[in-house]
């Protein structure tokens, strides 16, 4: 007799939801169904923000044509590498690399003056830096007074940004941070790597947990829908590694630990606020059907056919035509290089 | 007889028609000047070989003519204008939308540029150049650098910047530069306050004609010979 085997619950189930046929079996480039798209993408006006992947995320939406959001655009006089050294075209403001969530949610509060970090200025030598953004300045400032005047007018467009976009576009990074014990400000590199001071007394390291993380990006998304009611988020997991810790654990332990959270968080808000998506570029370089060759040598950084692999998996579902998106080529994107202030850790010491 | 070598971009020119223009006066005070000129660009990268005793610079890359300039007299005086000539970047078109961030409560529709980039630029067109000058003095000549006038007073109009941004653009810019020369230890000759207001320079000493932003007039060239002689050489030439 022959008989066929009883049903189970993964008897409907898709072919994406098995491994052997969906994962193990495909190239990564040819896996499918990794992601449902955002509904009514071609249109929307699209900001991004984030940890230095997202930089990535922001060359291609404006490659393909996509109505891209730049509010503090360079002058056309610097070169392209120029521009980036100075933090324009980066993002969709020149807010440098938000790496954690709490930096998203202060940097919201202060755009609508409901925080004023006190301490939000650093020297090194005789110049000044934004602390909130030290590396979009290389050289630094003469003065303070044009760092705040500077900071002033970039929060203006900051505000405008979140008023206009329809989808924003987030990278989540790191969770660790250092933080003022003035005030609690965090900052998006430790004091001391490019400006600044370190003094134990003045400031502290924090590791944010899942609790920490999802309350953030609830409020940000809460905040943001109420002064644009129609926004919509879509988040991402920055796939770079640490570039260092300051745990006491080894960095990929760190980095996987870091990791881990901010994928289950930006998991989750996805699951539970309408209007906020999950896109896996995560999953897409640091999964075993990658077989890491996604990585530079570093073993940190995403090299361009990583960066174009997860585009093209973001285009091929979200309804952007094709002859759209050839209708511009893939922006050229320097291996393995994102103006990175976390990079610098490695380099100081 | 004493002499002057002025070298360097066209804002050499009035300088020359200023120093025509003196030609009694400078000889009666028993001075001489030579000059050569060359578009600036050619001054940008500029590379310096020992000959003899002197020095040879010529351009790693020829605009319009080709540069080929001896420095060997070391009794000499020698001055050159290049390095704070400031039109290359106040006429960028960018300006219609960007200003410096000085002003910017002026221009609110404009997008604020710190100094840091402005002063970018500065080094990106000035600072081979400065590189050249720190070896020309290293080695023992006197040289010093001739301010070129401030912005002509109609050439915001002719690019369509608004003036105020030229201003501040090009104060910013000469202020990086003459500090450079400053750490040098490399003198500028400075303009004459009477040949600016608010920043701009008046029609008297401005090139007439309509489409030129940037060069000083005749009058200027001779106000500035003057300045050049009073400054190098304690002489007030009538």
């Amino acid at each position: 007799m022959h008989s066929s085997n009883p049903p189970h619950p993964y008897s409907d189930r898709p072919e994406r939801a098995f491994w052997s046929k969906a994962a193990a079996a495909q190239h990564v480039t040819n896996i499918s169904g990794l992601f449902d798209g955002v509904p009514g993408l071609e249109g929307c006006k699209i900001a991004t923000a984030g940890s230095c992947f997202a930089q990535h995320i922001g060359k291609f939406l404006k490659s393909r044509g996509l109505p891209y959001l730049d509010y503090e655009p360079g002058p056309s006089f610097l070169s392209a590498e120029e521009s980036a050294r100075f933090g324009y075209g980066l993002f969709s403001c020149r807010y440098g690399n938000i790496y954690t969530a709490r930096q998203l949610r202060q940097l919201f509060d202060e755009a609508f003056s409901k925080r004023k970090p006190q301490d939000a200025i650093w020297t090194k030598g005789n110049r000044y830096y934004d602390a909130l953004r030290p590396g979009i300045e290389p050289p630094g400032a003469s003065s303070a007074e044009e760092i705040a005047a500077l900071r002033a007018l970039h929060l203006a467009r900051v505000r405008a940004l979140f008023s206009d976009l329809d989808l924003f576009v987030f990278t989540l990074g790191l969770t660790e941070a250092w933080v003022s014990n003035l005030d609690d400000t965090v900052y998006p590199i430790a004091p001391g790597v490019i400006a600044g001071s370190y003094d134990p007394e003045r400031y502290r390291f924090v590791n944010f947990r899942y609790n920490d993380v999802y309350e953030d990006m609830r409020y940000f998304v809460d905040a943001l829908r109420a002064i644009n009611p129609n926004a919509r988020v879509l988040l991402t997991v920055s796939p770079v590694s640490l570039a260092a810790t300051a745990t006491d654990n080894h960095v990929l332990v760190a980095t996987t630990y870091s990791k881990s959270v901010l994928r289950a968080v930006a998991g989750d808000l996805a699951a539970d606020i309408p209007g906020v998506f999950y896109f896996p570029s995560y999953e897409i370089i640091t999964g075993p059907p990658a077989r890491h060759m996604f990585y530079n040598p570093d073993l940190r950084t995403v090299c361009d056919a990583g960066v174009a692999t997860v585009m093209q998996h973001f285009f091929s579902n979200n309804g952007v035509a094709e002859e759209q998106a050839a209708a511009s080529a893939a922006p050229r994107v320097e291996r393995g290089f994102e103006h990175c202030e976390e990079s610098q850790l490695d380099l100081t010491r | 007889m004493r002499m002057l070598h002025v070298f360097g971009d066209s804002h050499v020119s009035p300088l020359h028609r200023g120093k025509q223009a003196l030609n009694e006066a400078m000889a009666r005070a028993g001075i001489d000047a030579d000059f050569y000129v060359r578009q600036a660009p050619n001054w940008r990268n500029v590379r310096i070989n020992q000959i003899g005793k002197g020095l040879r610079l010529r351009a790693v890359c020829t605009w319009e003519q080709p540069l080929n300039y001896t420095i060997n007299q070391p009794d000499d005086i020698y001055v050159f204008s290049g390095p704070l000539h400031t039109a290359g970047l106040w006429r960028e078109l960018a300006w219609r939308e960007f200003c410096p961030w000085r002003v910017s409560e002026k221009f609110p529709a404009h997008h604020p540029v710190s100094d840091a980039v402005i002063e970018h630029m500065a080094e990106q067109h000035a600072g081979k150049t400065l590189e050249i000058l720190k070896e020309v003095k290293d080695r023992g000549y006197m040289i010093l650098v001739a301010e070129p006038p401030k912005p002509l007073k109609k050439g915001p109009a002719v690019d369509a910047i608004e003036p105020g941004v030229v201003v501040a653009v090009d104060q910013v810019y000469r202020r990086y530069i003459g500090g450079r020369l400053n750490a040098m230890g490399i003198p500028i000759i400075p303009i004459p306050d009477f040949t600016h207001e608010d920043g701009l320079t008046p029609d008297l000493y401005s090139d007439a004609r309509p489409d030129d932003t940037h060069h000083g007039s005749t009058i200027f060239g001779t106000v500035m010979m003057k300045q050049i002689v009073q400054l190098t050489m304690g002489i007030t030439l009538d």
